[in-house]
């Protein structure tokens, strides 16, 4: 509410925030009855901003994420607050919906589990060859060339070879890898993450998480989903703590982890003792992989 | 002692080495089945004889000649002669081509219309699901056989009656079966993906849907072409299917089954043989496919 009021200092695009989540309300189907699971979140990440949003399972974490994509699962329904991105509003009273135009070229998520997240039948390569095609509306030849890029700029090594492996021929980090790369192929302005270091081991989790880190680096803004505060640490540089589908705790990353408001952040944090020890020892605002 | 200790260290470490080697590209994943190998030369060899049966017999199938009726087997006419004199081998070779031809066009169709009508069905939501599946439980009331003679009636006879006979009926089956996958995969994260990427419902449907649930589909088309071979003979036999001055597998069993009584079998016997090995074969294949498919899940 506050947010709308204030004037608008930027002048280069005509959006202050690439994602602006603002008082969404989420219910769900419960046993017959519409519970709500989200209730009133707002959240705003700035281009070039990384957010995270922590909370535990069920907390609405993913619904959240997913209302942003429009991708609701079966018994969750939209209820009030509005989603906008770059401006446009794609879920709210104008779009209660949801408008798919800014699917793709604004807004893309990778999601948790790559190996159901690719199509197992199709190469690899095509899966991101058809996302450039799609949206850029590239020839074959030059869709494959920019896709093979990709692949290398994610750090898949032997991109051209890999281009025409399926899905199960490649490893887990390989695999988020592709993934990633199908993501972010239309050079997305907002990109959700759905968790997308959970299922791999934590060396490779830290590869992901530089890739990431280089995604947010040229502009785009992140949405970083998680219940791993280590990985937050990592990557965010404010970040939002949910819990029963309400923010209770939002800040810079610094602010949070020092000091907390709120008793389940508190919780929380002191659930993984050594981050809190190690960011005041450290005094930074980014904690160094633990030795 | 010491040596055989070494040999499977050594092996290993060979076989590290291969793994490293071949470990940046892509594996290659074995296509070679046996059931399909032998499945595939059979129908193969039929096919070929009876696509180029001008070249194996010299004989016209519907030459009748009295003075040569009932001869047996003979340099000049390999499996003997009908009852009007005409030559048996010829009779086989030409009948199967309609025959084989009808039959898997009326596999083809139904598998590709059901296949897609069972992903419409299962991937939306909404009046046209409802449709589609109401339908299907109509046609799949009526008994199979009793619908497709009735449809061959009301079009009369011959092999494109009996082709769209059979083709309106038997989609069922294919609707089913890929509305069954559809539900399924829909709820799979990677359709999510699709979606997320901003590609239509139209593009997900037959660029990632259909692809994934096809197999089922195609396994149990290999079934299907056998009994659409058993239907056609079936209709043949009756009188209803193709009409007969063209030569026909079940038409010819019909002729032979008076001579049955007066020890005659050949005339009969032989149409049933071929039909018998060529479902075989198919068995063969669709074995094998199910095998090679089921891989991927």
């Amino acid at each position: 509410m506050t947010a709308a009021t204030t004037a608008k200092t930027t002048t280069e695009p005509d959006y202050e925030y690439a994602l602006e989540i603002v008082d969404l309300c989420i219910d769900v189907d419960k046993h017959g009855e519409r519970v709500p699971a989200v209730k009133n979140l707002t959240i705003r990440v700035r281009p070039g901003e990384s957010h995270g949003l922590v909370g535990e399972s069920g907390s609405g974490k993913s619904l959240t994420l997913r209302a942003v994509m429009g991708l609701f699962s079966k018994g969750a329904y939209y209820r009030s607050g509005y989603i906008k991105i770059c401006g446009k509003e794609v879920l709210g009273p104008n779009a209660p919906d949801y408008d798919p135009s800014m699917r793709g070229k604004g807004v893309a998520m990778a999601f948790q589990e790559p190996a159901v997240a690719l199509n197992p039948i199709m190469k690899v390569g095509w899966q991101i060859v058809d996302a450039l095609r799609e949206q850029e509306h590239l020839s074959r030849a030059e869709a494959r060339k920019r896709a093979i890029e990709l692949m290398d700029s994610v750090g898949i090594t032997n991109p051209e070879d890999r281009f025409d492996a399926y899905p199960f021929e490649l490893s887990g980090g390989m695999r988020q890898r592709v993934m990633i790369a199908a993501s972010i192929a239309c050079k997305p302005k907002v990109l959700l993450c759905d968790e997308p270091t959970t299922a791999l081991d934590v060396t490779i989790q830290e590869q992901i998480l530089k890739i990431f880190r280089s995604i947010a680096d040229s502009g785009t803004a992140l949405l970083y989903v998680t219940h791993d505060l280590a990985v937050v640490s990592q990557l965010c540089e404010t970040l939002s703590v949910i819990y029963h589908g309400e923010i209770v705790e939002e800040g810079t990353l610094r602010k949070v982890f020092d000091t907390p408001e709120d008793d389940y952040t508190r919780q929380l944090l002191s659930s993984t003792p050594y981050l809190k020890g190690r960011m005041r020892a450290a005094g930074s605002d980014t904690v160094r992989k633990g030795e | 002692m010491p040596e055989t200790k070494k040999i499977p260290v050594a092996q290993a470490s060979k076989d590290y080495a291969k793994i490293k080697l071949t470990g940046s590209k892509p594996r290659k994943r074995k296509h070679a089945n046996a059931e399909i190998v032998i499945g595939c030369v059979m129908l193969g060899i039929i096919a070929l004889m009876i696509i180029f049966a001008p070249l194996l017999t010299s004989y016209d199938p519907t030459h009748q000649s009295l003075r040569e009726a009932m001869l047996g087997s003979s340099p000049a006419h390999l499996l003997g002669t009908d009852q009007y004199g005409r030559d048996i081998w010829a009779r086989l070779l030409y009948g199967g081509r309609i025959d084989l031809f009808v039959a898997i066009m009326a596999v083809f169709t139904p598998l590709v219309i059901g296949t897609i009508l069972g992903a419409v069905a299962g991937y939306f939501d909404g009046v046209v699901p409802t449709i589609i599946m109401r339908f299907a439980d109509l046609v799949s009331s009526f008994p199979f056989y009793v619908l497709v003679i009735v449809l061959v009636f009301v079009l009369g006879n011959g092999g494109t009656s009996i082709f769209i006979a059979i083709s309106a009926v038997s989609w069922v089956p294919y609707t089913r079966i890929s509305r069954g996958e559809t539900l399924i995969l829909r709820d799979r994260e990677f359709i999510a993906s699709c979606k997320a990427s901003g590609f239509s419902d139209g593009w997900v449907l037959f660029r990632h849907v259909i692809p994934n649930i096809a197999s089922q589909g195609i396994v149990y088309a290999m079934s299907d072409i056998v009994v659409n071979l058993g239907i056609i003979v079936t209709l043949s036999y009756f009188g209803l299917g193709i009409v007969p001055p063209t030569p026909d597998w079940g038409q010819m069993m019909n002729d032979g089954q008076q001579f049955l009584a007066a020890g005659v079998y050949s005339l009969t016997v032989i149409p049933t043989i071929v039909i018998i090995l060529i479902s075989l074969a198919l068995s063969f294949i669709g074995d094998g496919l199910a095998n090679v498919l089921k891989v991927r899940r």
